[in-house]
């Protein structure tokens, strides 16, 4: 009986474990890791992913005829943990955070708590594969005679590489610019 | 056993049937003509040809305009060739709703039988290359040769200005297509780009005159598919020059300037035109009063802009700045440009015409978002952002477009 009792309580605790797990795996099917491998394979050529940083954001989300879609972007740093994904995926030896939209229809990031055991889950499998951000701190710079507080340059449109892939009910899928 | 070897020969037949037709094409029509044609005879002959009805429509289908620019046609001379062996190169914009939406050259020529011929040929980057704002004189990438009516006859690999190997397939559609029909044809290789509506990929980028326009596009994706085939010795060379003028500018170049609008919708008006003039997107500030501040363009791309805390000139002197001080943001022009400050309370840019025109960018969210940051640390009010383009005007803060209005001061040109 014992021989019975014993591995079937350790199973329990091991599956337990898992599902508790804050980060989870998703697997991806394969078109989507055909896609993924080609968008990986253009940051790399583009200079998108420098110094062998960079994995890929991508957020899901439903466009206007109910079509999943993706918005895939290349990110090289740990901005991520201002606000955590709870799932990623491997293709081969990269890494891809998945994000849900903050409502169906839209890619712009539904927000996570960014606890200390998710960020360790995460931790776990970005490895060296991301910069660490250097704290922000205001610089003044000099201009037409008088100090002014220098808020940077931000870039508008698609500044690196970011694309929306569309996939379609009869099993295609089509690729758009974003700007 | 047959039909299997047919099945495989079959292909690579035709392969190399339509590179030595398009080879035969370039020298014998080029190369090896022994006369010339002289633009006014290039122009009548294609204008009865092609153009007696004067719809210069690209198909049926299509809402993409083309205009021949005669005025800046030129008669190019194959290097180290006789003079009659010219051939007449004729700049043609494409356009939809009256925005540039591509070049290609138009060629006229005798072949060798002396009869008057033509071809549409269309540049494609090779973006590996980068190369893509280059002249054309160090083209890599890929020449397409069509007929007036769009048909594909044929095409060129070059790097570095020479030939690598020919394009014997254009497909039009879908990614999957391309591929999945080709991956066991034969021993070559296929190129595929986005093709957007108005909007450039990184792959279909040509470089011409102030900005860059894209090509045509009408389907998602253009696959060529490349022969890996000998093909030298190469031609001496190419009538790659894309005559000066052609585009026109009507608004003047914004590259280093920056400019007051009194009027909001002036202000837009102006900022998509100078859009449509120099093909990249355009910034601008909204003053407290409800007037613009254009700011200059240097850098901007037809798919990207920036919002800075200064903007220089062409000698590196600043000319307008934008900052938070005491709790509200201003922008100030140097004295060069009148010295004026103006307190603005929204950023605003341009988007192209394309199917997510109305879409804020992740960047555009993300730059909304640091601005939120930066009024939070430097106890200033939030700046709004705006993307306007020739159809509405769109509100979007970090998560998003909240709001989305038909454009109230759509006097864009062309529509």
């Amino acid at each position: 009986m014992k021989k019975i009792i014993f591995p079937l309580l350790l199973s329990m605790i091991v599956f337990a474990g898992y599902t508790q797990k804050p980060c989870q795996e998703y697997t991806l099917n394969e078109q989507e890791g055909v896609i993924i491998s080609q968008y990986i394979m253009s940051c790399v050529r583009d200079h998108w992913f420098v110094n062998n940083k960079g994995i890929v954001e991508i957020r899901r989300f439903v466009n206007e005829k109910g079509e999943k879609c993706w918005y895939m972007m290349a990110v090289i740093d740990d901005s991520y943990k201002d606000n955590p994904p709870t799932e990623y995926a491997w293709r081969n030896g990269d890494l891809v955070f998945f994000y849900d939209g903050i409502t169906p229809t839209s890619f712009a990031k539904k927000q996570t708590t960014p606890t200390p055991e998710l960020l360790a889950c995460l931790e776990e499998v970005t490895y060296d594969k991301l910069y660490i951000r250097p704290p922000a701190k205001t610089q003044y710079i000099t201009v037409f005679g008088k100090k002014i507080i220098n808020t940077g340059r931000h870039c508008l449109g698609n500044c690196a590489n970011d694309l929306i892939v569309t996939f379609h009910e009869r099993g295609d899928y089509t690729k758009s610019i974003v700007h | 056993m047959k039909k299997n070897l047919s099945t495989y020969l079959k292909p690579i037949l035709v392969s190399y049937l339509t590179i030595l037709f398009l080879w035969g094409c370039l020298d014998n029509n080029v190369t090896e003509a022994t006369s010339g044609i002289s633009v006014e005879e290039a122009k009548q002959w294609f204008t009865s040809k092609y153009l007696s009805n004067a719809n210069l429509r690209k198909n049926a289908e299509s809402n993409i305009y083309r205009k021949v620019y005669w005025n800046n046609a030129f008669k190019y001379d194959y290097e180290g060739l006789k003079t009659e062996s010219q051939i007449v190169v004729v700049p043609i914009v494409y356009a939809q709703a009256g925005l540039p939406s591509g070049f290609k050259q138009l060629w006229i020529y005798k072949n060798s039988k002396g009869e008057t011929t033509h071809r549409i040929v269309e540049y494609v980057y090779d973006n590996s290359e980068k190369t893509r704002f280059k002249s054309l004189k160090k083209f890599s990438g890929l020449m397409i040769f069509r007929d007036w009516d769009d048909n594909f006859l044929g095409g060129l690999v070059l790097k570095n200005n020479k030939f690598t190997a020919g394009i014997s397939e254009l497909q039009r559609g879908t990614f999957e297509k391309g591929f999945v029909n080709k991956k066991n044809a034969r021993d070559g290789y296929y190129i595929c780009g986005n093709n957007l509506y108005c909007v450039p990929s990184y792959t279909y980028v040509v470089g011409y005159g102030p900005g860059y326009w894209h090509m045509d596009c009408i389907d998602d994706y253009q696959c060529v598919w490349i022969d890996a085939i000998d093909t030298t010795p190469p031609p001496p060379g190419n009538p790659y020059y894309p005559p000066s003028g052609g585009g026109g500018s009507s608004t003047g170049d914004y590259s280093f300037k920056t400019e007051f609008v009194e009027s909001s919708c002036t202000g837009m008006a102006k900022m998509l035109n100078i859009q449509a003039n120099e093909g990249r997107e355009v910034v601008g500030f909204l003053t407290r009063d409800d007037n613009i501040i254009i700011a200059p363009t240097h850098g901007h791309t037809m798919l990207t802009s920036s919002i800075n805390t200064s903007y220089e000139d062409s000698n590196g002197n600043t000319i307008l700045v934008l900052f938070p001080e005491n709790g509200s943001w201003y922008v100030q022009a140097s004295p060069g440009f009148g010295n004026w400050k103006y307190e603005v309370k929204a950023t605003l840019h341009t988007h192209p015409p394309g199917p997510d025109r109305n879409l804020a960018s992740g960047d555009d969210m993300a730059t909304a978002a640091s601005y939120n940051h930066q009024a939070s640390i430097h106890n200033t009010y939030q700046l709004q952002h705006f993307f306007v383009n020739n159809t509405h005007l769109g509100q979007f803060t970090p998560f998003g477009v909240t709001n989305l209005t038909p454009n109230q001061c759509n006097v864009y040109v062309g529509n």
